[in-house]
């Protein structure tokens, strides 16, 4: 029998919605905004993505993340999860909507104890500096 | 024993006529699937509509979409995306929970219709499924000068039911798959 593959992801809540990136491009975590960040590098989550109102929660957490062009930093206000999806619960975004999305970088949806994540392609969501 | 006499012209004319009815009875036939969107009737042509779902599917909604898409349910495993055409169509959104985003999972009124063209497949949030009949195509009108605007690339003929009187609107759902494709809705 062939084993399912997993990938690992780190996911979010955003507006009660659950995002996830790829944990391979998620460097670090810290509670704390990283004190030699340069302000250009560092995003916030809700500013990223379409989002009708901000949650009022204490949680907030400081993902640094990295690519070609060196890292930047996205926090998150929620609670942030290490998720190990099977690859048959990761489903491509149906061709409809990846023509109306509003965030370019939303690639797939995975299935994840009932609910849906929006799994994001982490090197299209650097904001442009 | 006597026959009534007749000549085999009228004879060979009453076969024909015969012969004619049984022509008409194999017309061609289209299937409609007719349901209703904002107290309006319309409908898709059966090759066009893979299922039929039921009101109990639960979708899930997406976030970053518009609010013409519902958001997507799980067909045997497969994610399928669901829209709403009132947007489109220029109909009154209804004043109840039928589509709209929804908490995660939840179950809105009405029905999906599961449609495809060549090369893309949505759901669709209707109303209520009104009928799946066989028509003769001959009965389908073209639609007609004073239909608005709006509905004219998605309108491809009218049928009029004879037991309802209504008139049903059929669409083109490649057309309508075109332009939502195009950021309409």
């Amino acid at each position: 029998m062939m084993q399912d593959t997993r990938v690992a992801l780190v996911a979010f809540t955003l507006n009660s919605a659950r995002f996830a990136l790829e944990a391979a491009c998620v460097q670090a975590m810290s509670d704390h905004r990283p004190k030699a960040a340069p302000a250009e590098h560092c995003h916030r989550a809700s500013s990223l993505f379409p989002s009708r109102d901000e949650p009022s929660i204490d949680t907030s957490h400081w993902l640094t993340l990295g690519d070609d062009q060196g890292s930047w930093y996205l926090e998150v206000a929620s609670d942030v999860e290490l998720v190990n999806l099977p690859e048959s619960r990761i489903h491509p975004l149906p061709a409809l909507l990846i023509e109306r999305r509003q965030i370019p970088a939303l690639v797939a949806l995975g299935d994840y104890q009932g609910e849906l994540m929006a799994l994001l392609d982490a090197r299209l969501i650097r904001p442009c500096n | 024993m006597s026959h009534a006499g007749t000549s085999l012209d009228q004879a060979l004319n009453n076969r024909r006529r015969q012969q004619e009815e049984v022509v008409n009875v194999d017309e061609p036939m289209t299937q409609l699937v007719v349901f209703s969107l904002a107290g309006q009737r319309f409908a898709l042509p059966g090759e066009n509509v893979t299922e039929i779902l039921g009101g109990d599917q639960s979708v899930y909604l997406v976030p970053g979409m518009p609010a013409s898409v519902e958001g997507v349910i799980n067909l045997r495993g497969e994610i399928e995306s669901v829209i709403t055409l009132y947007s489109l169509l220029q109909l009154t959104f209804p004043d109840t929970d039928l589509p709209g985003p929804a908490p995660p999972g939840s179950v809105a009124a009405g029905m999906i219709l599961m449609a495809q063209t060549e090369g893309m497949r949505s759901g669709l949030r209707i109303e209520q499924l009104e009928d799946v009949c066989d028509v003769p195509k001959s009965v389908l009108k073209p639609p007609p000068a004073a239909l608005p605007s709006h509905l004219r690339p998605y309108v491809t003929g009218l049928w009029e039911q004879e037991q309802t009187q209504q008139a049903v609107a059929v669409l083109n759902l490649n057309a309508l798959f075109r332009d939502y494709r195009q950021g309409l809705g």
